[in-house]
């Protein structure tokens, strides 16, 4: 797998918010936590952002 | 035979039944009483083709969702079956079992009411006897989403398959250019003793009939009777009532787009809400469809987000993973649409203006509008439907942000599917037609055609109001039977 490089310090602080303020929304839809660093009881959890769905394990802070 | 009413008013004194409007309901109803031996008058507004100056009388005022109400319905021979796309899908034993949300009671009929028409409606659609309706692929885990399942007709222009017919049944009268202008009730005896018809030059004239059907379409069945003072003065319908009320479409939502996993077939998938779906959520019914767009980019800001997405377990930051699903912007490999059900709201309706058209029937103004809890089903359909996806892996959705965000206005298109205005119930609290869809409050005036839906599920409704016509056919004639050997 092509590892994707980023970095998040180019990225801006601005930037940066706008992604959770769209986290958040994500929460909104499906009672994920913002935070998204765990997973909800009973089956795997959702984000939304920017529209995409996009399962929650992959937005924790360690993969697994 | 087929006579042009401009030209000729040869009518005779009375029918067994005069239908208004030669669409695919009025021309099966139609064909079947008068093969049963009845007198039936089918009277059409337009004329064989289409004409601007008899779909200049469609014309109305809206004030709602827009609903291109001018240029989806046709008003010729054949009425809206003229540019009908043909899909079908029948009912299922839920539309009919479970009541819609928002307070109205749902269908006071079983489903079985209407299956044994399924293989006639068929036939009148030219589906090959006794075909499944199939599925293009499988149906998604989870139990919410089945496969859809449908058919398509050629489809069937009624006026062309049934022209022979239509000069040629015995004991029925097809005028075309003659329309009806008025709908004259006799409160005392509980009948509607005459229609006045009109010709183009405003030309009228009454015609009695035993039994009248209107056939016109969900928005003109409504104003025929909205706008008859007599039935008005009678109380059988008021201004603000059930009568063009509960105006109902099918939802084209514009939900998102998607990624499809590399390797995957590329054909279009159809989906349809399970019945544990509508249980779960309390929402309505609905399909979607996932294509593909025809020049689909494998390169440049897709071929990065496809990447991306297929490699999202990868060992990267957090807060690097959502900074950059939150900037990207693509088209996707494909968008998808839908056909969601509406519940019955009375807010959503027809309503008559003091406006007249050229003939002197008042215009009417369409307010299409949904709730909450119509929002609540686009919202359910969307973002289960993103999940589901997935979590089969077959890829990523994107929902637009007016589909999981309610306060965002809807952006939606109309599927020319009209049904509701003159709603089936078991009571006048709560519909306009009876089970046996006679207009409450009369004796002998009868509507067939979608209107008479008291939901209108996610299945086109083309085919359904077929079943209904044909049932509707096998009531009179029994009706008109039982009549005459009474009297015998």
């Amino acid at each position: 797998m092509g590892k994707l490089t980023f970095c998040t310090a180019q990225l801006g602080r601005r930037g940066f918010l706008q992604s959770c303020v769209l986290l958040g929304v994500g929460g909104v839809v499906f009672a994920a936590t913002p935070a998204v660093a765990r997973q909800p009881a009973g089956g795997p959890g959702f984000v939304v952002i920017n529209g995409w769905v996009l399962p929650s394990r992959y937005f924790r802070d360690k993969q697994p | 035979m087929i006579k042009d009413y401009q030209q000729q008013k040869a009518l005779r004194d009375s029918y067994d039944v005069c239908i208004i409007g030669a669409g695919p309901a009025g021309i099966i109803l139609g064909l079947r009483l008068a093969a049963a031996g009845w007198s039936v008058l089918l009277a059409e507004g337009g004329g064989r083709e289409y004409s601007a100056n008899s779909q200049a009388l469609y014309a109305c005022a809206s004030t709602g969702l827009e609903l291109y109400a001018g240029e989806a319905r046709l008003r010729y021979l054949g009425g809206t079956s003229n540019h009908w796309a043909g899909r079908c899908r029948p009912f299922s034993p839920s539309d009919f079992a479970v009541p819609p949300i928002g307070g109205l009671p749902g269908w006071p009929i079983p489903y079985s009411e209407i299956a044994g028409y399924l293989p006639a409606a068929m036939e009148i659609v030219d589906l090959p006897p006794g075909a499944d309706f199939h599925a293009l692929n499988a149906g998604l885990d989870g139990g919410d989403f089945e496969p859809d399942r449908f058919l398509l007709s050629p489809p069937t222009r009624f006026a062309q398959k049934y022209a022979t017919a239509l000069e040629q049944t015995p004991g029925l009268d097809v005028f075309i250019n003659c329309n009806c202008v008025n709908l004259e009730f006799d409160q005392s005896s509980g009948h509607l003793a005459a229609v006045v018809l009109s010709d183009y030059a405003c030309n009228r004239q009454r015609l009695a009939a035993r039994n009248f059907v209107l056939a016109t379409g969900a928005i003109e069945n409504a104003r025929q009777l909205l706008n008859s003072e007599s039935l008005l003065a009678a109380g059988i319908v008021s201004k603000g009532g059930l009568v063009g009320g509960c105006f109902m479409e099918h939802l084209n939502i514009d939900l998102g787009t998607f990624i499809l996993r590399s390797g995957l077939a590329p054909e279009p998938r159809e989906y349809y809400t399970s019945d544990a779906f509508v249980d779960e959520y309390k929402a309505g019914k609905g399909n979607v469809r996932a294509a593909l767009l025809a020049d689909v980019q494998t390169y440049g800001r897709t071929a990065e987000v496809k990447h991306f997405l297929e490699n999202l377990a990868c060992d990267m930051g957090v807060a690097s993973k959502i900074a950059f699903v939150a900037r990207f912007s693509c088209p996707g490999d494909g968008v998808i649409s839908t056909m969601i059900e509406q519940f019955p709201n009375l807010h959503s309706r027809i309503s008559l203006l003091d406006e007249k058209d050229a003939l002197g029937v008042a215009k009417v103004n369409v307010n299409w509008a949904l709730s909450a809890d119509d929002r609540h089903t686009v919202k359910c359909i969307g973002s289960e439907l993103a999940k589901q996806w997935a979590d089969m892996n077959l890829g990523f959705i994107k929902l637009n942000d007016f589909v999981y965000d309610t306060s965002i206005p809807l952006r939606l298109s109309p599927h020319a599917h009209h049904m509701g205005t003159t709603r089936m119930a078991s009571s006048a609290q709560f519909g306009v037609v009876d089970t046996n869809c006679r207009v409450f409050g009369t004796e002998n005036l009868y509507v067939a055609g979608s209107s008479i839906f008291a939901t209108g599920g996610a299945s086109n409704p083309t085919m359904p109001l077929l079943q209904f016509a044909l049932r509707l056919a096998d009531h009179l004639d029994a009706r008109m039977n039982a009549a005459r050997e009474a009297v015998a």
